[in-house]
């Protein structure tokens, strides 16, 4: 797929409109459907359109597998986070309320991290799924 | 009589629906045909847990302040939301030790790797012979 | 009402017609494709029954994420399935058995869309009103998803992370400073 010219130019075309969109999703989720989940995957697509027509030692420039390894660990240290934090400000685990000013906001607050966090690793967990499925080398070891 | 059959109707094709992934995974010997019939099994259980929140004449569950209207069940569609995902990872990992099978024993049917333990068992070219052709029949 | 029942049996009844080709069919690319229009056709059924979210992830995940999954395996696997040499009766006949209980048993269930039906009476209610009066977001999946079941999903966001790393712990390459491609795939094992 390296030389087919319109793959190529759309690709380039879509990357940035499918990651608007998963930010979309993922910050509106509050209002509308979505959230971190979809988000995550749709963000996830990005990088693989990307690394399917450009090959992936491309993908793996534009989007390196140490940073993926990291990203993948930090949205479920991202949750757990919160929970220790509103544990230390006083409440239970993973208990929102004492986040904010009042337990409105303190439940915005939350779930925008949480959901944040979730996102983080669906998408890092999609990129790397993709990453170790196509750069499998099929050869039996000993 | 009409309206209560289409009432349960979703029951009886959902149920079929389990039998054909259970089928998928106890009958084939294709390891990739029992992933997938896990996949379908999986679905099919998705839309029954649906189906139970459900409510006639109901709206998605998203609040809007400028009409009072009933919202269907919320708690079934969180339930599923996050299996639809740890399942296409569970899937995920099933398909990797499938590849690792394939690379171990070049094939993914049942019957060809189990003659090839059989061979690796008796270590013995005349039985791996015998078993071969019984394999071929 | 009796419309959205409607378009319930028939999208259902189109999901059992892929079921039954994804049995017919012995080439492995048509069971991934059929598995992909399985997931489409259920995203569908997911928005008439109310469930917008379900849906949202079917589409994203189940049709698109999972079917790449498939397609990127399916490359280093054998394109077609074998006729299988034992018999498929047993298997069948049992899956048969078993559906034909549960058929039996589903008139025992509430109708679909029942108000009355037990599930919408007990916790639900509280979640729809907590989620306007105590969280104040509009969405109620969201607020139960990331609020009221915080510990949920929390777990299940480790096991996507589980899962990954497992993933990536089986794939990887074992010693990427010694690359033999010189050893030919053998079809028997000989002695091992």
């Amino acid at each position: 797929m390296h030389n087919n010219p319109i793959l190529r130019i759309s690709t380039k075309i879509l990357f940035a409109p499918i990651i608007l969109f998963g930010l979309y999703v993922q910050f509106h989720g509050d209002f509308g459907p979505g959230g971190g989940f979809q988000a995550g995957v749709i963000v996830a697509s990005a990088f693989i359109l990307y690394s399917l027509v450009f090959g992936i030692e491309a993908g793996k420039k534009l989007f390196p597998s140490n940073i993926n390894l990291i990203l993948l660990a930090l949205g479920g240290i991202i949750y757990g986070g919160v929970g220790i934090v509103s544990m230390l400000l006083g409440d239970e685990f993973l208990a929102y309320n004492v986040l904010g000013s009042s337990p409105q906001s303190g439940q915005h607050i939350g779930i925008l991290l949480v959901e944040l966090g979730v996102g983080l690793t669906v998408s890092n967990v999609m990129i790397a799924l993709f990453n170790a499925f196509a750069s499998y080398d099929n050869i039996k070891e000993k | 009589m009409i309206s209560s059959t289409i009432g349960i109707w979703n029951y009886w094709i959902v149920f079929c629906l389990m039998m054909i992934g259970l089928f998928l995974v106890i009958g084939r010997k294709n390891f990739l045909k029992k992933i997938v019939g896990l996949t379908i099994f999986q679905t099919s259980v998705f839309l029954l847990y649906i189906t139970f929140g459900k409510i006639k004449g109901g709206t998605p569950p998203i609040l809007n302040e400028s009409f009072e209207s009933i919202y269907s069940n919320p708690l079934p569609h969180v339930l599923i939301l996050t299996a639809i995902v740890v399942g296409v990872a569970t899937t995920a990992l099933g398909l990797s030790l499938v590849l690792k099978i394939n690379t171990e024993y070049g094939s993914i049917e049942e019957d060809d790797i189990s003659a090839q333990d059989l061979v690796d068992y008796h270590d013995d070219i005349k039985t791996g012979k015998s078993v071969d052709l019984k394999f071929k029949q | 009402m009796i419309s959205e029942l409607l378009i319930n049996a028939f999208l259902v009844t189109i999901m059992l017609s892929i079921a039954i080709a994804l049995i017919k069919t012995r080439t492995v690319i048509f069971t991934v494709i059929l598995t992909s229009a399985y997931s489409l056709v259920a995203a569908l059924m997911f928005i008439t029954l109310d469930a917008v979210d379900v849906a949202f992830t079917e589409a994203s995940v189940g049709a698109g994420i999972s079917t790449i999954l498939f397609l990127a395996a399916m490359a280093y696997l054998p394109k077609k399935e074998e006729e299988s040499i034992s018999s498929e009766f047993v298997p069948a006949l049992s899956c048969i058995i078993l559906g034909g209980i549960l058929i039996w048993c589903s008139y025992d269930l509430p109708e679909i869309g029942q108000f009355t039906a037990p599930i919408h009476q007990h916790i639900a209610p509280e979640y729809i009103k907590g989620s306007k009066e105590d969280i104040g977001i509009p969405n109620i999946v969201t607020s139960v998803l990331a609020s009221y079941r915080g510990y949920d999903t929390f777990g299940e966001t480790i096991v996507v992370f589980t899962a990954g790393v497992a993933v990536l712990a089986l794939l990887q390459k074992k010693d990427p400073a010694k690359k033999n491609k010189s050893q030919p795939k053998q079809k028997i094992r000989k002695n091992a």
